[in-house]
């Protein structure tokens, strides 16, 4: 019994870290540019494919794509006439460089088929770019726009993201190698070396968000233009720079539990959305704006999957979810959140 | 050396003009008002040339690069900072910080920071509290000194005195006059025209878009046509109690 | 009396072009229901029910929530419609009236749990609900037909007249659409419509007028859950099968696009917005798949990219891009003037507000110490002191929005009332520091706000335009509040336009219209110009001989000094002390605290 109760919780803590790292992107997003970002669940899903690609040594397509996003951007922002000279060579310089980073990394993945690492790298910077990309694309031409539409039109994100993920990468599953097989045992109960690594991500990318939100200039000024876009301006902050750095960063966190799950549940064009969904789920319940309560939503929705899946009923499903309104009347008694959220 | 040159400036939103082909000059080391009624567009003027509302049509010049078009990070970075009537704090971070974050292009040097404590001691004693639990008068001097952290050449502030006290008034009025004695070219919006005079070199007044009166400080206080509308004094007051009201 | 131009210069609504637009569209549809290919007719009702169930949705957006779980009504007006009609041998008219009613009920029990979450939390609660009711219907698998349906279900049936032709389903359909969306966008020009407009950004001034916003907002959100169970037992009264399938998590999603695509300031909106999604659907399908012989998931992606670009440069929706064909809804100005005087006249001597021994902390904080005063009738109280002093706090507190922590406040002789909706009865009405305008509606629908509490038309008289006149009183009341704070050319203005000081004498106008034997004004000089000023002092004094006392903070000591009977000071929270405007004038402490020299 000890032993099942045990297991329950380390698959449960497991599953509350893959939420939590969803869970932080979503939040980092959120607090950022007033998103509430539907399609997170495709970064998640993408970064797991292009992974998949980079191991297997074929042709990274959404890396190539993503440098041409970043190529045409350049040169629609080089066009502007009001630039000096020096600007634009500066601008120039700057994409080229980002796109040799993105070729680079998906060309050595591709030379090397079976380098664990490279193809993490190759997926990662792909997928952090990509969101870059769909910040500009669709959020910088709305920021005076209220936050329902950004909720929508990051719905039709949603839908392009995965049109797109199975005409690139087909319908089929593909299987992967997690970081180091096997596992260890703990007392009463077996836990894959995946498990922990998936736990110490979790832990390491939590921390390394807060104190750079919380100690570093650049990341309080993410911070003020969460809380007063006008006013960051004002002080010469770069709002548009600090969209896509937090659309890149949550970008990247989802892609990296992507790639941290797929061997847990190979890697498949359908896997985002409910991992999304989840991570919506705990981020909300902790709070959607508060790093460390996060935490405490997303393990109560591992706990909880976890439990309320060894029951194996018809009511599963329902049971996570009407759990849903009692924590949340205790978490606004508790502390309400400010009416100007949403 | 800061030379401001307005020309045939239209800001407006939506399809409304608020300010249409206006002209205007600000001389280095110059304070320059520009006064006006409610809805005149003196805040406007001022969001124009900032870049926060982009101008249809016309230019504004800094020492003959363009502003007009250029993004309000942009021009922080060209040394012109603008002090919001709102004031646009960050309510859930320290003075120090929101302080800090003004001086987010010239890298925030302790060394700023403490020329801008000697200049509001009240700030230095409330560093470590929030700026949404400042009164009113405290806001402003935050707003102003996060303004300086940026080291403009340029600075304008938009109705510093609204809602302040009278005590506090003057305590702003003492801060700008001392920044213009030290050289720093400044534009004063302000409803209180009494006030902005009184340290102006020179002023326009805005009537529905349109500059109607500019001249220097002593030529507006001495204007027949400003007096009754924006310079009124305590007798009228009394007076306008005892009006009986025809319907 | 009721000449052609007497009746369209009085007509609200988008105007009568407009008007016309609907009528034709209207009746396009009905053309195409009757003649068009039987694909059509099954569109044109997809079409319809969504829109309904639409409506609804955008109705709860206009007054600040967001339901993503909207399908979960749907499905209980569907599955209690067909399980009463077939399992039960109902008549099927009596099982749709049921269902609706269930519906309706579900969505109280909802909103009285779901509503009381602020923020983020509410949209996270419906989606739960939504997710757990569908998980339900497959659960309770011998009732619902769980996972693999719900069939046979009879015809809509009224006595013996079965409703078998689907086209006259179809026009049955749109004519509730109709009815529907000319009721709702009539009632957004209403009392309860202007109530509804202000819920989404400023339900403490809303409540202050005399908003029930608690018992307004359930409203909103049983009226969205009718509207959506009529369209899931429309739904299963035409298609005769269910499943769990179309009331997911993807239907509420759906609904929620209709509603911003389309355009959610407007009713309309929805209309617009389902038509679209559905007609784009079907192209999708039908044409891009056969070209390219592709999978269903180029639709997808075509579908997310016409999504994006839309809202991209229309981000009010296609409403919003229609917006400038439809003339300006304006109101006439009446003939005749009105004045505003209080509704009670107080007795002599009466005290209008009491405090006595004020104190209020908040955590560690002491915003307030042992502070009283009181406000007799005629009289114009000053409150000054610095920024900080505890001034708003004090306002706050004689207006029952804070509770203090000692002392004791007297409004009339008793206690201030425990429901803020209930202050406007009291005769009591104030403005705010941070100026609580509502940007939706125009300056004068905002004035008109103030008038909230003497009327009396609900959300039934609205949309069916029973309140013709008492709208016309209210409006000529509105009109003259205007005009004694000399804005009346701005009326038709949206309110987001006003500069920061009109925006203060809109509110003293809005004020004033509720008719308050105490007035309790906050900073309404700030921004001000010297000539404006003299106005707000003659209006004051005007309003002070028509028997409304005034408790006034304010800045200005030219204005506060020349103005008042009394001024109360306050520093540091603390009562300085009150007197005769020279006296305090005079006094030293006063001066080094608050005047200087």
């Amino acid at each position: 019994m000890l032993d099942t109760l045990l297991f329950l919780l380390v698959d449960g803590v497991t599953n509350g870290a893959v939420y939590g790292l969803v869970a932080l992107s979503l939040i980092v997003i959120y607090t950022v540019t007033r998103v509430v970002n539907i399609a997170q669940g495709e970064y998640v899903t993408l970064g797991a494919l292009s992974f998949a690609s980079g191991l297997s040594g074929s042709f990274n397509v959404l890396s190539a794509i993503v440098a041409g996003g970043i190529a045409a951007f350049a040169l629609m922002d080089v066009a502007d006439r009001r630039l000096v000279a020096a600007v634009r060579i500066r601008i120039l310089v700057s994409r080229a460089l980002w796109i040799s980073l993105v070729l680079a990394t998906a060309w050595a993945a591709n030379l090397v088929p079976g380098s664990y690492w490279l193809a993490v790298l190759a997926s990662l910077v792909a997928t952090a770019s990509l969101g870059t990309l769909a910040y500009r694309l669709t959020v910088a031409p709305l920021s005076s726009a209220s936050p329902i539409v950004l909720l929508i039109v990051s719905v039709g994100v949603y839908m392009v993201f995965h049109g797109a993920a199975v005409m690139i990468w087909g319908a089929e599953p593909r299987s992967v190698p997690p970081v180091v097989d096997g596992g260890l045992t703990l007392g009463l109960v077996f836990v894959t070396y995946q498990s922990l690594w998936i736990c110490a991500f979790s832990v390491v990318a939590m921390i390394s968000l807060y104190l750079f939100s919380e100690r570093t200039l650049i990341g309080q000024a993410l911070q003020a233009t969460a809380v007063n876009r006008t006013g960051a301006q004002l002080c010469g902050i770069p709002v548009s720079v600090a969209g896509q750095l937090s659309f890149a960063i949550g970008a990247g966190f989802s892609a990296l539990s992507g790639l941290l799950l797929a061997p847990l549940i190979t890697a498949n064009y359908d896997m985002g959305f409910p991992i999304g969904l989840k991570g919506f789920v705990a981020a909300a319940l902790g709070g959607i704006v508060e790093y460390p309560t996060a935490l405490i939503g997303v393990l109560l929705v591992g706990l909880s999957e976890s439990f309320s899946a060894f029951q194996v009923s018809d009511f599963r499903d329902v049971a996570v979810f009407l759990m849903v309104i009692p924590i949340l009347l205790w978490r606004n008694a508790v502390r309400p959140p400010d009416a100007h959220e949403h | 050396m800061p030379d401001l040159r307005v020309r045939g400036l239209s800001v407006g939103y939506g399809r409304a003009m608020v300010i249409e082909s206006l002209e205007l000059d600000v001389k280095p080391g110059e304070l320059v008002t520009v006064l006006g009624a409610n809805g005149a567009g003196k805040t406007t003027l001022l969001n124009g040339i900032m870049g926060l509302c982009p101008p249809r049509a016309g230019s504004v010049t800094l020492d003959g690069i363009e502003l007009a078009g250029l993004r309000p990070e942009q021009l922080v970075g060209q040394g012109v900072v603008l002090v919001p009537e709102r004031r646009e704090l960050f309510g859930n971070l320290t003075v120090e910080i929101n302080l800090r974050l003004g001086g987010y292009r010239t890298g925030a040097p302790a060394r700023a920071l403490e020329k801008i404590y000697a200049l509001f001691p009240k700030l230095a004693e409330r560093r470590n509290q929030k700026a949404a639990t400042l009164s009113g008068g405290e806001q402003q001097m935050l707003a102003v000194g996060r303004a300086l952290m940026a080291e403009p050449r340029l600075l304008m502030l938009d109705e510093p005195s609204i809602g302040l006290a009278p005590l506090i008034v003057q305590e702003i009025l003492r801060v700008i006059g001392q920044l213009k004695s030290e050289g720093l070219t400044i534009i004063l919006v302000e409803q209180n025209a009494r006030l902005a005079l009184s340290v102006a070199d020179r002023g326009y007044v805005l009537e529905v878009g349109r500059i109607v009166l500019l001249g220097s400080s002593a030529e507006l206080s001495a204007d027949p046509r400003l007096s009754q509308a924006y310079l009124g004094g305590a007798g009228d007051y009394a007076a306008a109690r005892d009006l009986v009201y025809v319907d | 009396m009721t000449s052609l131009p007497h009746v369209l210069s009085s007509w609200r609504g988008p105007g009568i072009a407009s008007l016309g637009v609907v009528i034709c569209l209207f009746a396009l549809t009905c053309a195409t229901a009757v003649l068009g290919p039987q694909y059509e007719v099954t569109l044109l009702v997809t079409m319809g029910l969504t829109a309904i169930a639409a409506m609804g949705l955008t109705l709860l957006l206009i007054a600040g929530q967001v339901s993503l779980g909207q399908a979960a009504f749907m499905a209980i007006g569907a599955y209690v419609a067909a399980i009463l009609a077939r399992d039960h041998s109902l008549p099927s008219i009596l099982a749709l009236l049921i269902a609706v009613a269930t519906s309706a009920i579900a969505g109280v029990v909802v909103g009285v749990i779901a509503l009381r979450l602020k923020g983020h939390f509410l949209p996270l609660a419906t989606l739960a609900i939504g997710i757990a009711t569908s998980a339900g219907i497959v659960a309770a698998g011998p009732l619902t037909g769980g996972a693999s349906g719900f069939g046979q279900i009879p015809p809509l049936a009224i006595g013996p007249l079965e409703l078998v032709n689907e086209r006259a389903f179809a026009i049955v359909v749109w004519s509730i659409l109709a009815v529907a969306g000319a009721g709702f966008s009539r009632l957004l020009h209403s009392r309860t419509g202007r109530a509804v407009a202000a819920l989404r950004t400023n339900v403490e001034m809303a409540e202050v007028f005399g908003v029930n916003a608690a018992r307004l907002r359930l409203l909103v959100f049983v009226v969205a859950a009718t509207l959506a169970g009529l369209s899931g037992g429309l739904y299963a009264f035409y298609f005769k099968f269910l499943s769990p399938a179309p009331f997911g998590l993807t239907s509420s999603i759906n609904l929620l696009i209709a509603c911003i695509f389309g355009g959610m300031s407007h009713p309309f909106g929805a209309v617009l917005g389902a038509a679209a999604i559905t007609a784009l659907e079907m192209v999708l399908q039908n044409t891009v798949a056969r070209m390219f012989g592709l999978s269903g998931h180029v639709e997808m992606i075509v579908f997310g990219i016409v999504l994006i670009g839309v809202l991209l440069r229309w981000p009010g929706g296609i409403w919003s891009a229609l917006q400038h064909v439809w003339p300006a809804f304006s109101v006439a100005r009446p003939g005749r003037n009105i004045e505003l005087t209080p509704s009670k006249r107080c007795a002599q001597g009466e005290d209008l507000l009491r405090v006595t021994g004020l104190a209020k902390n908040f955590g560690g904080l002491r915003a307030l110490q042992d502070v009283s005063f009181s406000v007799g009738a005629d009289q114009i109280v000053g409150l000054i002191g610095p920024n900080g002093a505890g001034k708003s706090t004090t306002f706050n507190i004689a207006t029952g929005l804070l509770e203090p922590s000692e002392g004791s406040v007297l409004l009339m002789g008793v206690p201030p009332p425990a429901r803020v909706s209930d202050l406007v009865h009291r005769g009591v009405s104030r403005t705010f520091q941070h100026v609580r305008i509502v940007p939706e509606l125009t300056v004068l629908e905002n004035v008109a706000f103030g008038a909230y509490a003497q009327g009396r038309s609900g959300m039934i008289s609205g949309m069916f335009a029973l309140d013709r006149s008492e709208e016309a009183a209210t409006f000529a009341k509105a009109w003259r509040a205007l005009a004694i704070v000399e804005l009346d050319g701005l009326a038709h203005e949206p309110a987001s336009r006003l500069a920061m000081g009109q925006a203060r004498l809109v509110e003293v106008a809005r004020a004033l219209i509720s008719r308050p034997r105490l007035l309790l004004l906050d900073e309404p000089a700030a921004g001000l110009r010297t000539g404006e000023k003299l106005k707000l002092v003659t209006l004051l004094h005007r309003l002070k001989r028509a028997g409304t006392s005034v408790l006034l903070v304010e800045h200005d000591m030219d204005l506060v000094m020349n103005c008042v009977d009394r001024v109360v000071v306050l520093d540091r929270g603390q009562g300085l002390m009150t007197g005769h405007p020279d006296e305090v004038r005079r006094d030293e402490r006063v001066i080094a605290a608050y005047l200087g020299a």
